[in-house]
C-alpha cells in the first residue's frame, strides 16, 4: 500500500497578508519591454512611447497610448522595470525623423533620411532591418557618436525613474540575435547605475550574434566595470533548435566550460511572453494535459530558408532542464540549471499582461479592428498571448536586492495574474508546516527556495516541498498545484513526470482521470465568476519515487480556473461569434516556479 | 601518383582557380563588353555565379543545382545575376574600383576565401594525428576545479566569533549537509553550492573568500571555518572538492577530433598563401 502523498490544507486567507513578518517579500516586474527605440515597434505603431513613458506607466502614471492615442494606466502598478530595446540600430529611427546632425556626415544615414521624406518610417526600417538580416549592417551607422547618446537618453531615463525602497529601474538592453531566423534573442541588464553603465555601450548582435562572445564581453566588461549583468534568454519556442541545443556555436558538443560560462550570465530563461508559451510542447510532452497551452511556432524568418529536422527538445524549457542533466551527467556540468521568469516583450512601452487590459504586442494591434494584421512573420494579433510577469522574493525594492534575487533564482513566471507563489524544497517538510502562519521562516529554515540545490539525502529520506500557493487577490480562483519532475535514469536518459500536489473543491487526484475544474465563462459577456476553485492552497509534497542516486529537478505549476482570453473579449467587442475567430475563447492562465534540483 | 594529386586540396586549389577564371575570361572582361551595354548570360557565367554564392567551388554540383531549378528560382538567379554585373560594371566605368582600398581587400579576401573552401574539404582525421594534436593542445582542454559545500551564515558584530563558538556546537551534533538551514541567518545567495567553480562562486561570496575556500581540505563530517565574505562569516561543509584537470581524450575526442581539423584546414589555407606570397620577390627599401 503506497501512502497517499497528496497533502491538502486549507490555512487562514491572512496568512499571506502577513508578510511583513517574512524574510522576504513578493516585488512584481517586466524584465523585457520595447520603446519607441526599437525600430520595429516604431515602424509598427510606436512613436512616442519612449523609455521615460514606459517607466512612468510602469508606476501607476497615466499615459498616452502611442497608436490609438487613448489614455492608459495601470491599476497596479509594477515594482520593476527592465525597458529592454534591440541594441541594434537603437533610436536610429528617432535620429532619422530628426534629421539628427549626426546623421549628416554618414551617408547612409542621408539616404535614410532621405528615404523616410519620401515613403516614411516603415521603409526605413525595412532597410535597416533588411541590412542586419543580410549580414551587412551599416558601419557607418553604429559608430559611438550615433549611439552613445540614445544609450545615454535611456540610463537617464532609468536614474531618474529609480527610487530605492519604492520603484526600481533597471539599465537594459536586448541582444537581438536571430541568426537564419532563428531566435537566439537575450535581454541584458545590470545590477549597477549610470556611471558604469555610461563606460559602455549595449552589446549589438552586429559585433557578434555568438552567444558565447556575448559571454566574453559580459565578463570583460564586468571586469572593466564592475558592474554585474544577468543574461536572459526568451522565446526559445522559436530558436529553430538552437536555443537548448547539444552543442555550441561551432557545432561542436557542449563542455563542462561552456556550461560554467552560460551559467555564470544565464541564471534564468523567460518561459513565457506575448509570443507563446515555451514550458514544453504537446509533442514533447504527450502526458501532460496541459502541455498545448499558448504554443506559438512562427519562427521569424524575415525571407531566410526555414530551417528543417528541427530538435524539438532545443526549444522548450522543461526538455532543456532535463537535457541539462544529460549534459551534467556526461561533462560534470550542467549548462541549463536555470530559473524561469516571464516577462511581456511587448512593443508599445506598456508593460500590459493581464487578458482584459492587454494594449498590444505592437502599437498597430492594439485595436481590435486591427488583430487581423501580420506583425511578426505569419502572425497577427489573434495569436498573440496576453501574457509574462516575473515575481521575485526579495529582501526590498532595490536594484540590489532584486539583481540578488535573479542571480539566486528566487525568481517565478506568472502568464499575467498576480499568484503569489512560495516553494522551499528538504527533508524534513511536513503537514504541520503547511499550516504554519509563519511558513516562510519555516521554509527557510528547514530548506532551500525555488531555484536552490538539494545533495546528499539523508538515509532512507527523500525530498519533500513546502508550497504555498495563493490567487491573484483581485483575479481568478485556483485549481490546482503541479510538481513537474525530471529526472535521469542509470543509462542517461532523462525522464518527466507531472503530479497533481493538490486540487480544489475537494477533487480526488486520478492522475490525468482528474475531473476538470469546469469552467464559468460566459460567452456572451465574457465575464466568469469564482463559484469553482480555491483561493489558496498550501501543501507539504514528498517524492514517492525517489531514487537518491539519479539526479533531478522538481518545479512548480500552479493552473487558475478558465477566464476568457483577450481574443473571446475583442470577439464579443467586434459582434463576431467566437467560433470566427480562431483561438480558443477561454484560458487557463499559470504560474510556473523555478526548479529546485537534487544533486546525489 | 595520380590517386595523391586527385586528393591534394592545393592542386585542388590551382585547379579551381584556374576553371573559374578560365569561365570568367570566356564571358568576356567588363570592358570589352561595356561599351555594347550587353551582359552575356550562359550557363558558365551562371554556374560561376552559383559557386561564388554558395561558397562551395564544385562544379557538378553546381550544375546539379542549376539544372534541379524551377523557372521562378532560376530566373531569379538570373535576376540577381544580372544586376550584380550591371552594378559592377557601372563602379567600373565610374573608376570606383581604382585605388580603391576597399576593392583591394575585397580582392584579397575573395582569394583568402577561396583557398579556405578548398582546405575545408580535408576531411578524415588520423587517430595517430588527433592524439598527437591532443598531447601538444593539453591545456585547451583544462576544466575548472568545483566544489560542493553548504555553509552556516552569520553576519554583524562580532559575526566571526559567534561563529566560531557556533562551529563547535554544530561539529558535536554531527549537524549534517541536509539539516545547514536550521542555523544561521539568511544569506544573499544560496545555501547550497553543488559542483560550483571558484568563478562561480566568487560572483556571489567575493574573491577573498574564493581564495580563503581553496585552502580547505574537504570533509564531508567536518564544519570549518569560518570564512570571512563581503557579507560576514561563514561555517563551511565542504562536501567534496574536484580538482582541475584536463580530460583523458576518449572522454572528449569527438571536440579533439574536430578541433584538429579546423587547426589542419587552417594551417593548409596559410601554407596556400605562403605559397602564393613566395611567388613575389620583397623588396625592402625602408
Amino acid at each position: 500500500m503506497i501512502k497517499r502523498s497528496l497533502i491538502g490544507f486549507a490555512v487562514p486567507f491572512f496568512a499571506a497578508t502577513q508578510a511583513g513578518a517574512a524574510p522576504t517579500q513578493l516585488y512584481w516586474g517586466d524584465t523585457h519591454l520595447h520603446s519607441s527605440y526599437s525600430a520595429d515597434a516604431f515602424a509598427m505603431g510606436n512613436e512616442s512611447a519612449d523609455p521615460d513613458t514606459a517607466y512612468r506607466f510602469a508606476k501607476g502614471q497615466p499615459v498616452i497610448h502611442p497608436f490609438n492615442r487613448v489614455r492608459v494606466q495601470l491599476e497596479r502598478p509594477l515594482d520593476f522595470l527592465v525597458v529592454a530595446d534591440h541594441a541594434e540600430y537603437m533610436g536610429l529611427i528617432h535620429q532619422v525623423r530628426d534629421k539628427s546632425p549626426l546623421l549628416q556626415a554618414s551617408e547612409n544615414g542621408r539616404k535614410l533620411m532621405e528615404l523616410w521624406d519620401g515613403t516614411g518610417s516603415k521603409a526605413v526600417y525595412h532597410d535597416i532591418a533588411g541590412s542586419v538580416v543580410r549580414g551587412q549592417p551599416y558601419a557607418d551607422l553604429v559608430t559611438d557618436a550615433i549611439r552613445t547618446p540614445i544609450w545615454n537618453r535611456i540610463i537617464d531615463a532609468a536614474e531618474s525613474h529609480n527610487e530605492p525602497g519604492k520603484f526600481t529601474a533597471f539599465i537594459g538592453w536586448e541582444w537581438s540575435s536571430i541568426p537564419n531566423g532563428a531566435n537566439l534573442h537575450r535581454v541584458v541588464f545590470t545590477d549597477k547605475g549610470g556611471e558604469e553603465a555610461k563606460r559602455y555601450l549595449p552589446y549589438s548582435s552586429i559585433t557578434s550574434n555568438r552567444p558565447e562572445d556575448l559571454w566574453t564581453w559580459l565578463d570583460e566588461t564586468s571586469e572593466q566595470t564592475g558592474a554585474d549583468f544577468v543574461a536572459i534568454p526568451h522565446n526559445s519556442n522559436i530558436s529553430s533548435g538552437l536555443m537548448f541545443n547539444k552543442v555550441d556555436s561551432d557545432g561542436l558538443p557542449i563542455t563542462a566550460d561552456y556550461a560554467r560560462t552560460r551559467m555564470r550570465w544565464e541564471p534564468v530563461a523567460e518561459i513565457t511572453q506575448i509570443k507563446g508559451d515555451s514550458e514544453t510542447h504537446p509533442s514533447l510532452s504527450p502526458d501532460d494535459e496541459f502541455a498545448d497551452f499558448e504554443t506559438f511556432e512562427h519562427v521569424m524568418t524575415f525571407g531566410a530558408e526555414a530551417a528543417t529536422d528541427v530538435d524539438q527538445n532545443s526549444d522548450y524549457i522543461r526538455s532543456g532542464l532535463k537535457r541539462g542533466l544529460e549534459i551534467e551527467a556526461e561533462t560534470g556540468a550542467n549548462p541549463y540549471k536555470f530559473g524561469v521568469i516571464g516577462s511581456t516583450d511587448s512593443h508599445t512601452g506598456l508593460s500590459t499582461a493581464s487578458e482584459p487590459n492587454f494594449w498590444g504586442k505592437f502599437g498597430i494591434d492594439s485595436i481590435p479592428e486591427n488583430k487581423d494584421r501580420e506583425t511578426s512573420p505569419h502572425a497577427d494579433g489573434w495569436s498573440m498571448s496576453a501574457a509574462g510577469m516575473v515575481a521575485a522574493w526579495a529582501e526590498e525594492n532595490t536594484r540590489e536586492s532584486l539583481f540578488a534575487a535573479f542571480k539566486r533564482k528566487e525568481v517565478y513566471a506568472t502568464t499575467g495574474p498576480r499568484m503569489s507563489l512560495r516553494v522551499f524544497g528538504g527533508f524534513d517538510f511536513n503537514a504541520a508546516d503547511a499550516s504554519s502562519t509563519e511558513l516562510a521562516e519555516t521554509g527557510y529554515g528547514k530548506g532551500v527556495p525555488m531555484g536552490g540545490d538539494l545533495s546528499q539525502a539523508p538515509e532512507g529520506k527523500a525530498p519533500s516541498f513546502l508550497i504555498h500557493a495563493v490567487k491573484d487577490p483581485e483575479g481568478a480562483n485556483l485549481d490546482r498545484v503541479q510538481v513537474v519532475k525530471g529526472w535521469l535514469d542509470a543509462e542517461g536518459n532523462s525522464h518527466e513526470k507531472v503530479f497533481n500536489v493538490a486540487l480544489s473543491d475537494g477533487r480526488e487526484d486520478l492522475g490525468a482521470e482528474t475531473r476538470p475544474v469546469g469552467n464559468t465563462v460566459d460567452l456572451e459577456t465574457g465575464h466568469y465568476s469564482n463559484s469553482i476553485g480555491d483561493e489558496e492552497f498550501a501543501t507539504a509534497w514528498q517524492d514517492p519515487e525517489f531514487d537518491a542516486a539519479q539526479r533531478a529537478f522538481y518545479y512548480v505549476r500552479v493552473l487558475q480556473i478558465p477566464t476568457p482570453r483577450h481574443t473571446m473579449l475583442d470577439a464579443v467587442a467586434l459582434g463576431k461569434s467566437h467560433s470566427e475567430v480562431d483561438f480558443p475563447a477561454v484560458i487557463q492562465e499559470r504560474a510556473y516556479s523555478s526548479p529546485i534540483w537534487y544533486t546525489p | 601518383m595520380i590517386g595523391k594529386l586527385i586528393r591534394d586540396p592545393l592542386l585542388h586549389f590551382v585547379f579551381v582557380g584556374a576553371a573559374l577564371f578560365g569561365a570568367y575570361e570566356r564571358v568576356g572582361s567588363p570592358e570589352d563588353i561595356a561599351s555594347e551595354n550587353v551582359i552575356v548570360v550562359d550557363r558558365d557565367a551562371l554556374l560561376t555565379f552559383i559557386q561564388y554564392r554558395s561558397k562551395a567551388f564544385q562544379p557538378e554540383a553546381a550544375a546539379q543545382r542549376l539544372d534541379g531549378m524551377t523557372d521562378a528560382d532560376r530566373e531569379a538567379l538570373i535576376r540577381d545575376f544580372v544586376r550584380e554585373e550591371a552594378l559592377y560594371r557601372e563602379a567600373e566605368a565610374l573608376g570606383m574600383s581604382d585605388n580603391d582600398y576597399i576593392i583591394r581587400r575585397r580582392s584579397v579576401q575573395k582569394l583568402e576565401f577561396i583557398a579556405q573552401s578548398m582546405a575545408e574539404q580535408v576531411v578524415a582525421a588520423d587517430a595517430d594525428k588527433v592524439r598527437d594534436y591532443f598531447g601538444s593542445h593539453r591545456q585547451d582542454y583544462y576544466e575548472e576545479p568545483s566544489y560542493t559545500f553548504t555553509h552556516v551564515f552569520l553576519k554583524g558584530a562580532e559575526a566571526a566569533e559567534r561563529a566560531s563558538q557556533l562551529r563547535e556546537e554544530l561539529n558535536e551534533r554531527q549537524v549534517a549537509f541536509s539539516d545547514a538551514a536550521r542555523y544561521g541567518e539568511r544569506f544573499l545567495y544560496h545555501r547550497n553550492y553543488v559542483e560550483r567553480t571558484p568563478d562561480f562562486i566568487a560572483s556571489h561570496f567575493g574573491e577573498a573568500f574564493r581564495d580563503r575556500l581553496s585552502r580547505l581540505a574537504p570533509d564531508a563530517g567536518l564544519w570549518q571555518g569560518p570564512l570571512e565574505s563581503e557579507y560576514g562569516a561563514h561555517l563551511i561543509l565542504l562536501s567534496e572538492y574536484r580538482p582541475g584537470r584536463v580530460p583523458e581524450l576518449v572522454e572528449i575526442e569527438t571536440r579533439v577530433e574536430q578541433d584538429y581539423l579546423r587547426f589542419e584546414q587552417q594551417q593548409r589555407q596559410e601554407l596556400a598563401i605562403q605559397q602564393i606570397v613566395e611567388q613575389y620577390h620583397v623588396e625592402n627599401r625602408l
